[in-house]
Formats: C-alpha cells, structure tokens, sequence
C-alpha cells in the first residue's frame, strides 16, 4: 500500500483510482451491513458474481458491497448505479435479470421494483422512491459509494481530502472555529456545541490529551453508529485526526460496543490501513502531526455509554461513571483532558471541512444544524435509517418517509432518545424536530431511536419495558438508581398483572422524582423519563390498568379481556384457576 | 476562594470539597460512602446539598468549591431527598428495628437474642451500635419505611479466615473495595455483576485465600455496617476503653489501639499517626488477643525437679537460677531479643556485662541488615528512611522480601507509589506477594544477585562517566573494583537496559531488602553493592529488620559489647545460658545450666532449667525503633498474663539473687535514664524528638553518601555456626503464626 509523505502523493493517488475506474459501466452496489447480511445479501453477491462471470461482463459491470443504505425494510437489496435503480427484498434466484437487463442494457426489472402501494405505480430510481425522496443523504449517501474494507474507495470519493486542508491549510483554533461556525452540536444525545467541547480540551492544562470516538450505542432499536462504522468507518477516523489536530491530542480511541462484530472488524481493517498508509501515526501526511488510534471493544454494558463510564472501561476498570464535575475535558482518562464525541457527530466534520461551514450551517435550523440520522423503527411501514435536515416535522418523517403506520391503525406516539427519551403523544406529530423543540415537549432528541407506536400499544407496558431495561442495565453504584430502577421495574409491573392499586401509582411518581434529582449520572437522571412522559400524556392508561384492571390496548396479558365480558383478569392466572379444577 | 455555606461565609485556599469546607464550618452533612483516606466516590448520595445557580442537586463529597458558590444543606427539599435516599438503602438492608415499636423494651432483653445466622435487624447485627447507617438514619431523621424490604443476601460466608462476609447488610458503599484498591493494592475484591444483582466479590467467586487476599483487615476496618466483620469477636465488639500500643510482631512498629472489656482484649484496631496511618496486617488486626491470653502462655515460673518442669513460686525459680548462674560466673552466655524494648535490653545487657560478666552477649536474629560491609566491626549503621520517603519513590527494586508479610506499612507505600506510577523490579528465586506488580523479574537469590547488581552498577558508572561531577568519595576505586570483578551473569543481563532505561527516566529508587538477602557468605557484599547503587543513583537504601526493635537492639549490643569481653577459645564455650530470645532450633549442647525467659511452650523452654515467665509486646511499657529508624514508646494496655514479669524486671530479680549490687534499672525511668547515658546515637536522636520532627536514629558512617569498599565474599563464614534466619512470623514461638504460615502456603498455590 502507499505510504503518503506528502499531500501531493494523495491527490496522485485519488486521481490514479478515479482513471481506473473509467471503463466501468455500471456498478451493482450490494448493501450488507448487519442488517443486509441477516437478511442475505451475502448471498445475493455471491449469485450476481457467478453471473457476471457467467456472462463475462466482469470489465463493463462492477460489484461493489457496501455498508447498509438505510433502507433496511427492503434487505437484501441492491443498488445500480449510475442510474441509480433500486431493487429490494431480492431472491439469488433474481440475479441473472438484474445483471443482464439492467446492467448491462439499463433497463428496469419491474417485477423486481418498488411500487407506490397506493397507486401501483413503478419507481425504480432511488431519488423517486418516497422513502428516500425526503431525506437528505450528505452522511449516508457515502454509504452506497463505499466499500468499507478498502481504502482506496474513500479516497476515491474525496476521502481524506479536509485532512489535508485542515492540517495543511489551518490552524488547530481555525478548525475549531470552522467546526463553530457550523454550529455542529453533540449527536450523542445532549446537543452541546462540539467546538465549545474541543475548545475546552484544548485549552484545559495537562498532556497528554486523549480523543475518544463514543460508539457504545446501546439504546433498544437505534443503529446509526452501527450503519456508519460499519459502512464508511474512514470518514469517523478522518474526523477524530482533524479533531485531535484541533485539541493536540495525539493519542485516540475508538470505543465500539462488543455486540457489533462487524463494526469491529471494519474499524479494526481501516485503523491498520490508515497507518499503512502514513494517515495514522507519526507525521501525517509528512506534517509534524502525528496521531495513533486504538480499537477498543465493549463488553456488553449499556452504562458504557455514559461518558465517564467509558472512560473507567477503557482504563480497564469495571464500568461506573463518577461525579461530574471534573468534567472529561478537564480530567478525563488517566486524569488527563479527554474529548469524548459521538460517531455521527466525528462523521460530520470531515464534512464540515471539506464543504465549508457555510454550506453546513445552511442546512437545518436557527440553533441546531446540519442533518441527523434516526432510525425510524415500530408500528410503521418502511422502517430503517432516514437522515434528515434538523427541523423537519415528525409527521414528515412518519409518514412521508415512513409510509405512515400500518393500515387500519393509528398512530398513538413517538418515542424518542431511547430509554432515556420519552414519548411524544399523536397530537405532537407536528412538532420540528430540532434539540429545543424536542427537550421542550417532553423528550430528547437522543442519538436518533425513534419507535413509532400505534394503538396497539399499552403505554404502561413500555415504560415497564424501559425500566426493565434499565433495571437490568444500571451499572449499581449509585443506590438511587439501583434501589429505584428495580422498584419502579416492579411497580409498574404489578400495574401491568392487574395487581397495583392508587398508592402504588403515587409511590411510581414520586420515585421518579427522587431517582431523577438524586442520581449520579445520565443513566439514572433519566431513567424516570419513559415514566413521567408516558404518566403526562397517557395517565388515563394507568388509570385504567389499576382501577378497572384493564389494558385500553389489549397488550398485558394479564388482563386482556373480550369485548362482551366484563374486565376480568385471565391470562395466568385464570389459566391456574382452570388446571386447579381439572385436578 | 470565597463560598458561603447555608448562609455563613467561609474563605478557603486550595480546593476542598464541599465536604471539608462544611466541616471546617462545623456544619454536619450526613455521608455514608465518603472515608476521609478514600478518593470521593458519590455514590450514596445521602450528602446532597443543593448549590445556587445548579439544576440538580450535588453531592457535598465530591464536589470542589468554586469561587462564590452559594451551597445550602439543609432546606426542606434536601432534607426530604435524604430521607427518601435513605429509604431507597433500607429497602435493601435489613432495618425491621429502626421503625420498630418495641425498640426500647428491647433494648433491655436485648442480650439473650443477639446471636443468629442472618440478622433481619439491629438488635441482631454484630455492628449494632456502631453502625454508619444506624447514625445516619437518627441525623436524617428517617420516621418510616415505605418501600418493601429485599433481602439481598444469602446468609453469612464463611468460606475464609478471620473474617465473615453478610452480604446481605451491604449497602455497597464501595469502602471495602477502594481500600483493598487504593491503600494496600491487593486488588483482592471488587463489585461484581450490575444493575439490582451487585455486589462485592471476588475474581470468579473464588475464597479471598485463592485470589491474593492477604486479610490486613482494613476492609473491615472501613465498613460502615455489618457486612464485614472480625469473626473471633463477631458478636463481642462492644468494647469499653481502646488502649495504645505499639505492636511488636514484625519491624514496622505500627500503633494499634487494644480494645478492652472488663480489663480483657476484645479486639485490635489500627491507630492513626505514622508510621500505619490506620493502616494493619493480618498479625496486628486478627491475632493480638489470641496471642496475649493464649492457653499456651507461661503464667508461673517453672523449675526441673528429678528431670520434669514444674510450676513453682517466683522466689524459688530465682533462687535456682540465682544458684546454677553463680556457679557459671563469666562462663554464661546471654541470648537477647531484637523484639525487646530499648529499656530491656539494656537491662538485660547490663546484667550480663556487670554481673555475670557473661562470655557473650548476642541476639538471636540477624541484625545484618542494619549492618553493612563489617564482617566483624557493625560499626556501619543504615541511615534511616521513613514511610512518606518511601511512598515517593519512583522505582522500587525489592530483593528477596515478601514485603506484605515482612513489612506490611512499606508494602502499603510501595503499593501507593505503584499506583501513581511507579516501576517494581523484583529480585529472587522464590514467589512474592508483589510478582504480579513487577515489570521486571530477575531470578536470582542472594547469591546470584552480587552479579546482576554489579552489572547495573557498572552500567551506570559508565554511562555516568563523561558529566559525573563532583563525585562522592571512593568513586574512582569503586570503578577500579568493579573492573576486577567477576564478568556479568547473561541471564540477568538481558534484563538491564530496561532497568537501566528505568532509573534513567525515574528518580528516586528504593532498594528494599531484608535479613535473608544480606544473610550468609555474600551477605556483606550483596549490602555493600546495594549501598553503592543507592548512593549513585541517589536512592533509598532501605533495610526491612523484621524483629520490632532491630535497629534499636543493633545499637545497644554494639554499646554492651565494645571492648568488654575476653573472647578466648575457651571462654566461648558456655557452661550457663540465659535465652531470653526464641530458638526453635535451640538445642542444647554442652550447657549445664539453661535458663529460660519465654512467655510461650515451646522446644527451647522445654530444655531449660529454669522458665521464667515473661511479657509480651502489649503488657509492657518502653521504647522502640522500627524499621524505618523511628523510636517510638509503647504504653502497657494490658496487665501481664498471670505471674509474667518484664524483662528488666527480671533482670533486677536475678540480679538479686546472684547477690550482686543491682543496678537499679527496674522502672522504666531508670533503665531510660541510664540507657541514654550510655548510647549517645539514642541520646541524640531522643534530643531531636523534643522539635517537631519525628525521632529517626541516626546511621552511624554514612553522613558522607560516599561509596564504601566491596568486601571479598566471607569465605569464613560458617553456614552451620551461624544463627539460623528464622520465620518472620515466629513470634516467640507464637502459636497463632502457624496460622499465618498456613495461609501464606494457600496463598503461593
């Protein structure tokens, strides 16, 4: 592989890779994140391969697999481009058409293409279909150009091009106010100004300095993180170089949670390729900056992801998050200044970089800018990851993008920001989603789950899935947040058996309350959330299931009734009372 | 820095927390997790104040003051969060007594129910009384419980000596785990598992025996509740006086407090103060009241009547030593103890020289240690050095020295120094507790060791030559003999560069060694080596004496010895013997007449003629250098087992008896006095002691930091004449140490 000693031999090399790929027709992209792969699309590449050898078109068709597109209700799937046609839930069975037809004679398989529902209408192109038609790709489009165990792809499309600019052409405190006027915020949840964050580190006394790349994510149904390390790792790795360019850091860690082997594995390829190639490690680029990463796997814990929790796991010690402050920047790993960011939020700064800060900041909103990925899952009909400008409306992403919720149903609310989130009721669907707007109506905007639930979902029932959850995740050191998760846990699951009754409902509340104020980090501050927004909007379900022991939605076991019998508890136990009389 | 706490203003400098500041204000906050030598863990969070101008509440613990800050403690809404804190803790400890009606007519019943497998409330729990949570619960003012009670636990485990484990009265503070982490770096327990199910274990499960515990006890000395307690005295710890006493089972000199009930031990508690700051080991925290009251303790005088040892009256006992020592006069020899007080053996001492005008006066361990590169002269007395000094220190190398069962307190500085940083090169052929701390491992024994020492010193001298100005005395002949000496040894050559590149970046080192690396044939040579090194690279020579008055007895023998013997052949045979210092392996050859000072059963006394029961460590009062070169004085806290004398007082006693013109040493008064008199390095450093800075005796000869001269190896040296290393752990034949020796074999599996 090269070893680039200058800029110079960079721009050499992107413009020898863009020249080789001139004869090339058209390309049979194959998305296989995690989510293609489950589904298939391994073996979709292996059948597209044997015909393209079949056929011999091996130099007038290429086969690029990639990381996951979004669009992960469809996999497996592929994309053609240049004309960019889309076929989704694909047999092997439907390669031989794709090859031959499109391909090579660009033209669109229809039985293979999407259709509106409502109108039976065909649309191939990928800029035509509704659940791409809203969004705007500026990080995932990447994705469906990239082949994230080479290089040389990245450098291809302009990778590693604002590393250039930004150690060659600017001043560590130009990129930090360059990365300010963006007005790129945290996309880990708390939506703090990320220049502000570098600023600090940067100005905090203490060497040596440390950048972390937080890629924990833990919350129920969000893979952002996963899509973009797994699909464009190059891109988190150029902005962590550029950020700890901005800090002085010289030392970095990428921390990946152990339950995505494929992340791992790509991060880990891509590390080991940057420092071949002279883009990790001493003198960059033939600078005099030098800067190493390390690949750190999780091992399974949701409070991992709560930054000082990280910190202890990456020391190698048991993850507990300590008081705050000393805030990271101040005294972080080993006591030293420590940046610790998002993986979307080091994926948008190469951007920020390359493009400029004004282009940047003219996407979005007043205070929050730039676009944010959600992963858009539930009750609703094309779920998987939508990337869209800040400001857009829930109701957009539901259902333009989204397709609505299933026929028949309808939508009940939103739940956002994971277990830390809360819910937004129907009514809110209006609502811009930028930090304010969201942090006012109740929840956060979160790392970007969004969980569209529709009738057919007890309320009660998912905060006592939460809490469970959090129950289950609280690392146990603070005895607020231990003690209080359990106790809400199993609160609310007397309320969800039938067996709660009004003092039960009072003691929930006001233990929210003290686990909220009284707890020592993020996980346990929080952790009354799915309660308090779901008690705000929906309290009448609570309602129901402790005074007429019964669930609005037919959801709780326990108390599911028929329509012509009057509420009356079956499920377990009225299965005990049935084998008691057979005995 | 100006803060104002519930409206009084205090001006602090440095950066207290919220805590210290509070305090300082005579403010109480409640705490539970917080321990003043712990680093702030918040996790209780029972100290929530609130601060002005913050949305959440913090905790006063961990919380650094910051200019103009405005904290209140106490206003209703705080004072409702710790009472709902708290409540959320007693859901998960067992407290059915707190809110109990009956809580006073209990009280008065309350002896005849203590004991039981698992309390389920106060009145059952071995830390009734001085429980944290007990004193928490009446300043938060916790009326009711609101949450139902989960038991957490599973009975009490037992699977360990000493001490018993409850988890289920955990409140998972995390003391236990910190200290075991931040003071004595064991390691041993940690938290396990998450959520709802944590709690505090060990590596796997396994018994603290199997994971590198080594039971200092300072987990149980920091739990603020039940769940750790001392099983000897699990349901006996309610104590009614803690005396002072400086304990006497290895060099260290650590300042305990004995706990008493009725005039008897209860338990034993480290002391706060250098040298132990708090600090114990597994002999000073678990088995001083075994020792003192042990069944095998000589309460009477004993003499041999028709071959058979017999209890007798004390004035019978002396006059038959009285007889058969004055038909021996200047054929006697006297064996004394480096664990005895300065008072005692100069007493003892004097006895000898003055009125037995014995044929040698010696110690039965080896001083050699605070003795360098004299063979004969021990005119060359290691300078002292103090735990602080040493906890600074930025590489250490440990030669042949377990140092968590020799020397506890320089363990726990070593392990403070190594959690800051600092390197660890072990030197031996055996297994130590600190091999898994080593960066580098060489394995060389004392007598392999003279080679690797001189091949880093060479190194340095070298590398050293071309900006070595001002260099100390001998620097030229030391290089000079260095040269002549024996070529590197390969295996421990390999690992120099590393250690070389170690001292090099790091600077002070240590060189901490004990008796057993100085012993034998090499032993002056190893120390000489080692004196050099420390001085080249401006280090701390450290010499671990494992008898609690090793320094002190060197100096005292060389006073009682200069000059004032006839050493002929013949005259080094002794008809008579006193052994006032343990001898497992005393066997008696050629005596005619043995007389025993002991306070244990054992083989040596069982030889002897005349037992004459005497005190231990705890029932007597005097002074004491420890290791480091601090004296020290010891008070009595316990009166003498049964008839048990001290040592000078038996001297006087026999004195007596022999008819001689006694030299009034029988109070401690005098017998100080007249010690200081007569050993002006203990005059001049009791001179110092009246300032401020603490008592360090002098090493004599080294005021120069010059090099000294490496002694050829001893080939006199005689390994069967020569006393043999004992046991650190064999107190006087001490029973309770086999214990300890046990554990230790448990421990190297």
């Amino acid at each position: 592989m090269n070893r680039l000693l200058h800029p110079g031999h960079l721009e050499d090399w992107r413009k020898r890779l863009m020249d080789e790929t001139v004869l090339i027709r058209r390309t049979i992209v194959v998305t296989a994140g995690t989510c293609g792969r489950a589904s298939g699309a391994l073996e979709i590449r292996d059948a597209l391969r044997a015909e393209i050898d079949r056929l011999g078109a091996g130099d007038r068709v290429g086969l690029l697999v990639t990381g996951c597109h979004g669009f992960c209700e469809m996999e497996p799937s592929v994309v053609v481009q240049p004309e960019g046609i889309f076929y989704g839930k694909l047999k092997p069975a439907d390669a031989a058409a794709i090859v031959k037809q499109t391909a090579l004679a660009g033209k669109v398989v229809e039985k293979l293409a999407c259709k509106i529902p409502t109108t039976g209408r065909v649309v191939a192109r990928l800029e035509q279909i509704p659940f791409f038609k809203k969004q705007m790709r500026v990080l995932l489009e990447n994705n469906l150009r990239v082949d994230p165990e080479k290089i040389e792809d990245y450098i291809r499309i302009g990778g590693y091009r604002a590393l250039t600019k930004g150690l060659f052409d600017m001043t560590s405190e130009g990129v930090i106010e360059e990365v300010r006027r963006a007005g790129l915020r945290g996309r880990g949840g708390a939506g703090f100004p990320t220049a502000v964050k570098w600023g600090l580190c940067r100005k905090a006394a203490g060497h040596p300095k440390y950048i972390i790349c937080n890629a924990d994510e833990g919350d129920p149904g969000a893979y952002m993180d996963r899509s973009l390390l797994e699909g464009n790792p190059h891109a988190v790795i150029e902005g962590m170089i550029l950020g700890a360019y901005a800090m002085g850091a010289n030392e970095g860690f990428i921390y990946v949670r152990g339950e995505y082997p494929l992340a791992v594995e790509n991060v880990g390829r891509a590390i080991e390729q940057a420092r071949s190639c002279g883009l990790l490690g001493p003198a960059i680029l033939g600078s005099e900056f030098h800067f190493d990463l390390q690949l750190i796997q999780g091992a399974g814990a949701f409070v991992s992801g709560e930054e000082t929790a990280l910190m202890a796991s990456i020391e190698g010690r048991k993850a507990f998050p300590r008081q705050r402050p000393p805030y990271p920047a101040e005294s972080g790993l080993w006591g030293k200044p420590t940046n610790i960011n998002n993986v979307e939020t080091w994926a948008n700064v190469p951007l920020i970089l390359d493009r400029g800060s004004a282009w940047y900041a003219s996407i979005g909103t007043e205070k929050s800018k730039g676009t944010k990925i959600f992963s858009l899952v539930g009750r609703v009909k094309n779920t998987g990851l939508v990337e869209v400008p800040m400001g857009v409306t829930l109701r957009e992403i539901i259902e333009d993008i989204g397709g609505g919720v299933p026929e028949g149903r309808t939508l009940k609310a939103v739940q956002t920001g994971g277990p830390s989130g809360g819910c937004l009721p129907a009514a809110s669907v209006d609502l811009a989603l930028d930090y304010e707007t969201l942090a006012k109506a109740g929840s956060i905007m979160g790392s970007g789950g969004m969980i569209v639930l529709d009738d057919r979902t007890c309320m009660v029932d998912l905060a006592r899935y939460y809490l469970h959850f959090l129950e289950e995740e609280s690392c146990g050191k603070c005895a607020p947040c231990r003690v209080g998760t359990r106790l809400m846990s199993e609160l609310l699951g007397r309320m969800t058996a039938g067996t709660a009754d009004e003092a039960d409902l009072a003691r929930l509340e006001s233990l929210a309350q003290t686990v909220k104020t009284a707890s020592l980090c993020g996980l346990g501050q929080t952790a009354a959330n799915p309660i308090l927004s779901t008690l705000t909007h929906f309290r009448s379900e609570y309602e129901a299931h402790i005074r007429e022991k019964r669930c609005p939605a037919g959801v709780c076991r326990e108390l599911a009734s028929s329509p012509d019998q009057p509420a009356r508890p079956i499920g377990r136990k009225a299965l005990k009372n049935k084998e008691r009389g057979r005995s | 820095m100006r803060i104002t706490i519930d409206g009084r203003v205090l001006e602090t400098s440095g950066a207290p927390t919220i805590l210290d500041a509070a305090r300082r204000l005579g403010i109480s906050i409640p705490t539970l997790c917080e321990h003043r030598r712990l680093v702030p863990y918040a996790a209780c969070r029972i100290c929530l104040v609130e601060i002005a101008g913050r949305k959440l509440p913090a905790p006063a613990c961990a919380t650094p003051v910051e200019e103009g800050m405005e904290v209140i403690t106490n206003s209703p809404k705080i004072q409702a969060l710790r009472r709902e804190v708290l409540d959320l803790i007693l859901s998960e400890h067992p407290s059915a007594c707190l809110i109990c009606l009956e809580k006073e007519n209990c009280e008065e019943a309350k002896s005849m129910i203590r004991k039981t497998g698992e309390p389920t409330g106060c009145i059952l729990c071995p830390a009734d009384g001085r429980c944290d949570l007990q004193k928490v619960v009446t300043e938060v003012g916790l009326k009711g419980l609101s949450h139902p009670m989960t038991y957490r636990g599973s009975g009490v485990r037992r699977d360990d000596p000493f001490i018993d484990r409850d988890d289920g009265l955990c409140i998972l503070c995390g003391r236990c785990v910190r200290v075991c982490h931040e003071i004595r770096g064991a390691d041993a327990i940690a938290f396990v598992a998450r959520g709802s199910r944590v709690t505090v274990g060990t590596s796997m499960g396994k018994r603290l025996l199997d994971v590198g515990c080594l039971f200092c006890g300072a987990c149980v000395d920091v739990c603020p509740t039940g769940a750790l307690t001392e099983r000897a005295v699990r349901y006996a710890s309610k104590f009614e006086e803690q005396r002072s006493f400086i304990c006497g089972l290895c060099g260290q000199g650590c300042r305990l407090g004995l706990r008493l009930r009725g005039g008897r031990p209860v338990d034993v508690r480290p002391e706060d103060g250098s040298p132990n700051d708090g600090q114990a080991c597994v002999k000073g925290r678990f088995v001083i009241g075994d020792l003192l009251g042990h069944p095998k303790r000589f309460v009477r005088p004993m003499v041999r009547r028709a071959g058979v040892l017999v209890e007798t009256s004390w004035e019978d006992a002396l006059a038959a030593a009285g007889r058969g020592l004055a038909e021996h006069k200047g054929k006697t020899a006297v064996v004394c103890s480096a664990r005895d007080s300065c008072e005692d053996l100069w007493a003892l001492g004097r006895l000898s020289r003055d009125v037995l005008h014995a044929s040698s006066v010696r110690l039965a361990e080896d001083s050699a240690a605070y003795l360098l590169g004299c063979p004969d002269g021990a005119e060359i007395y290691a300078p002292p050095m103090t735990v602080d000094e040493l906890s600074q220190a930025r590489i250490f190398f440990i030669f042949e020295e377990s140092l968590h069962l020799t020397a506890p307190i320089f363990g726990v500085a070593v392990n403070q120094a190594l959690l800051k940083g600092a390197k660890l090169v072990l030197v031996g052929d055996g297994e130590y507790c600190l091999d898994r701390y080593a960066a580098v491992r060489v394995k060389a024994g004392p007598a392999e060791a003279g080679g690797f020492l001189t091949s880093l010193l060479r190194v340095l001298i070298n590398k050293n030559n071309s900006h070595d100005r001002g260099r100390p005395a001998g620097f030229e002949s030391l290089r000079q003999v260095l040269r002549t000496l024996p070529p590197d040894s390969p295996t421990a050559s390999v690992k120099l560069d590393r250690i070389v590149g170690f001292l090099e970046k790091r600077r002070p080192a240590a060189f901490i060694f004990g008796p057993r690396f100085v012993a034998g044939p090499w032993g002056h040579r190893n120390a000489a080596l080692l004196w050099n090194l420390a001085g080249h690279t401006g280090g701390l020579y450290v010499p671990v004496g494992w008898e609690a008055n090793a320094r002190g007895a060197v100096e005292i023998m060389a006073e009682i010895n200069r000059g004032a013997f006839p050493r002929s052949a013949e005259l080094n045979k002794p008809r008579a013997l006193i052994l006032a210092g343990p001898d497992a392996a005393f066997k008696r050859a050629g005596e005619e007449f043995v007389v025993a000072l002991d306070a244990f059963h054992g083989d040596a006394a069982a030889q002897a003629d005349v037992v004459l029961p005497r005190t231990v460590f705890a029932e007597q009062e005097g002074m004491f250098v420890n290791a480091e070169g601090r004296l020290q004085f010891s008070s009595a806290a316990v009166t003498p087992a049964g008839e048990a004398r001290l040592i000078r007082s038996i001297a006087a006693d026999l004195a007596r008896a022999l008819g001689a013109g006694v030299p009034a040493l029988e109070t401690r008064d005098a017998a100080f006095k007249d010690l200081i008199g007569a050993v002006p390095s203990l005059a001049e450093a009791i001179r110092i002691v009246r300032g401020n800075r603490p008592a360090l005796i002098a090493g004599k000869g080294f005021a120069a930091k010059g090099f000294v001269d490496i002694p050829d190896l001893d080939m006199t040296f005689d390994p069967a004449a020569a006393f043999p290393l004992r046991d650190p752990d064999d107190y006087l034949n001490f029973p309770t140490a086999l214990e300890i020796k046990s554990l230790r074999t448990a421990r190297r599996r």
